[in-house]
């Protein structure tokens, strides 16, 4: 019995030693999710034949000498919103339950070229937005009484349970880094177009970017150097020692379990030397942009697409589609004016630090889900949601101290990916480094 | 055995309580209901008959999510057993209330045809409430 690997490096010394085959690590993954299956509901489709035909080309490919890179071999799930060759792609919702693409989405091509071994599609809120009943919510591995989160649920709870190392998820506003933040684990949303969207089913383009979530910030910069394009400038290094632009105001806003994680983890790094500035952003007008443009646009895109299924669909996702087809031209664009302003104000807030602070989520999970009309549910939202209007990478990590799952969102400039994910895993290193010599 | 008048007075009861389950049962399986705002999805100028309680019960499940509390009056009705004609008035929060009119054709207790005009273009200026308070959190904040 292999022994679930915690990191992708860790994989890579296992294959590359010899001490276990790409078939062997696909066996022991595709047993764990099933064991897990019951309790989590994290997987639309476990893609059972496909992994064992890829792990077996793998192990070849590695027989001959041919090795693809970081990747090759590792057990990978993505969101199942990617469009698979030969694989059902639901978007969450069973009116697709008989789709099966013929070519697979962007995302997916650039995996099964670095030979990653592809073990399923994970369950998520029915086209990032309703809940399909008939396919139910993903359960959070710290609790399965409590929501994994959304809209990447399935994801974050299949790396959470450490069934898999890395997957896949898309984030409109939240939905990678809320899931992350849930279940304890790395949420990376990149800067808006590095990552191709081509080949997911149909939503809001505008505020949508694909990223990786893994337990650390080092095997999520794998995964995203992976999916993304290649930047268009050189990126700098971290700072020595890094300054981080704290909104401690949004800290204040938060229940006081994620408060203090938050705050704990803060006063470590500042012990540690990091340099802690104060910065304000104002939140204001931001629900109203988003929902003007996640509506405008995931209407325009889902109503040709799922033409009358959209009557089989969930009350949410029609609410959504009925709702955006009434917003009118000049609330779209004065939306669009709106986060032209709100990304200047980040771009100066981010003018003389590192990358910015604040919280993921407000509060911890919790049993029961609001619908997302619900003002509730957009207050889990309120944090992330003005960097998907702005397109400004951001990654959640966990808050190591946390008695309850606290996510700590880390905010870096336009581009600068790769410089941001260095600092999130300097940032690990701290905490962690911290937590240890404490013991 | 319902007629057409007591039919209608069922109707608007069923809009105003937001019940398309209800509001479809009282449409015989051979009904044809043609409404002015009933069109093509594809092609809006062509006008969709929508036939039977199944489609009736799934096309007004999907207005009323997307359709704010409204006022639905019954200004004046004349008919008979079998047939029955409605003028009524309609009002959407924040819009100019306006006024159409309803012929409903009843079998066995049954709606066997609706017919529905009104100035559809009288909707154009009307928003959800949740767009509106949106597009005005978003004009308060410019200069």
């Amino acid at each position: 019995v292999i022994s679930p690997p915690r990191s992708i490096q860790e994989i890579a010394a296992l294959l590359r030693s010899g001490a276990a085959t790409a078939v062997e690590l696909a066996e022991a993954t595709l047993e764990r999710i099933e064991a897990f299956e019951p309790a989590l509901n994290a997987f639309l489709t476990v893609t059972r034949t496909l992994a064992l035909e890829q792990a077996a080309a793998v192990d070849d490919l590695l027989a001959a000498g041919v090795d693809l890179g970081p990747l090759m071999g590792v057990p990978i799930a993505v969101k199942d919103t990617f469009a698979t060759r030969g694989v059902p792609t639901t978007g969450g919702s069973s009116t697709l339950a008989r789709y099966v693409p013929r070519t697979d989405a962007d995302v997916v091509v650039r995996l099964r070229a670095a030979g990653v071994v592809l073990v399923g599609k994970t369950n998520m809120n029915e086209f990032g937005w309703g809940l399909d009943p008939r396919l139910g919510r993903v359960n959070n591995p710290l609790d399965p009484s409590r929501t994994a989160g959304g809209s990447s649920g399935g994801s974050a709870a299949a790396v959470g349970s450490s069934n898999i190392v890395a997957a896949v998820g898309t984030d409109s506003g939240g939905s990678i880094r809320i899931p992350a933040a849930f279940c304890a684990v790395v949420g990376f949303k990149p800067s808006h177009g590095r990552v191709p969207d081509s080949g997911m089913l149909p939503g809001c383009w505008s505020l949508t970017d694909a990223g990786p979530i893994a337990h650390s910030a080092a095997d999520a910069a794998a995964v995203f150097g992976c999916l993304a394009r290649a930047p268009e400038e050189k990126q700098s290094c971290v700072c020595d020692p890094p300054t981080l632009g704290v909104l401690e105001d949004w800290i204040q806003e938060c229940r006081p379990e994620i408060a203090s994680a938050l705050d704990c983890a803060l006063t470590r790094l500042a012990q540690e030397g990091w340099r802690l500035i104060p910065v304000r952003l104002d939140l204001s007008g931001t629900h109203a942009a988003w929902m003007l443009t996640f509506l405008t646009e995931t209407a325009t895109a889902l109503a040709p697409f799922l033409g009358e299924r959209l009557a089989d669909t969930s009350a949410e996702v029609r609410w959504a589609v009925n709702t955006g087809l009434t917003v009118p031209a000049h609330a779209y664009l004065r939306a669009g004016h709106f986060r032209e302003q709100l990304r200047a104000r980040v771009d100066k807030a981010l003018g003389d630090v590192d990358a910015l602070v604040a919280p993921t989520a407000s509060a911890p999970p919790t049993a029961d889900e609001p619908p997302p009309r619900d003002e509730a549910y957009y207050a889990d939202m309120r944090f992330t949601v003005p960097f998907n209007l702005t397109g400004h990478p951001a990654v959640s990590l966990p808050a190591r101290a946390a008695v309850e799952p606290a996510g700590l969102q880390l905010i870096g400039r336009l581009g600068d990916d790769e410089r941001l994910l260095a600092l999130a895993a300097r940032l690990e290193d701290t905490l962690e480094r911290r937590v240890v010599g404490a013991a | 055995v319902r007629t057409a008048r007591k039919l209608a007075e069922a109707w608007r009861l069923a809009l105003l309580t937001r019940n398309a389950a209800s509001f479809g049962a009282l449409f015989a399986e051979s009904a044809v209901f043609l409404d002015v705002e009933h069109r093509e999805p594809e092609d809006r100028l062509r006008a969709r008959p929508l036939h039977g309680p199944i489609e009736i019960e799934a096309v007004t499940r999907d207005w009323l999510d997307r359709t704010p509390e409204f006022r639905y009056d019954i200004l004046r009705s004349v008919g008979d057993d079998l047939v029955c004609a409605l003028l009524w008035e309609y009002e959407l929060p924040g819009a100019e209330p306006f006024t159409g009119l309803t012929w409903i054709e009843a079998e066995s207790g049954l709606i066997v045809r609706a017919f529905v005009a009104f100035d559809s273009l009288a909707l154009l200026g009307a928003h959800p409430a949740e767009v509106r308070d949106w597009i005005s959190e978003l004009e308060a904040m410019e200069p």
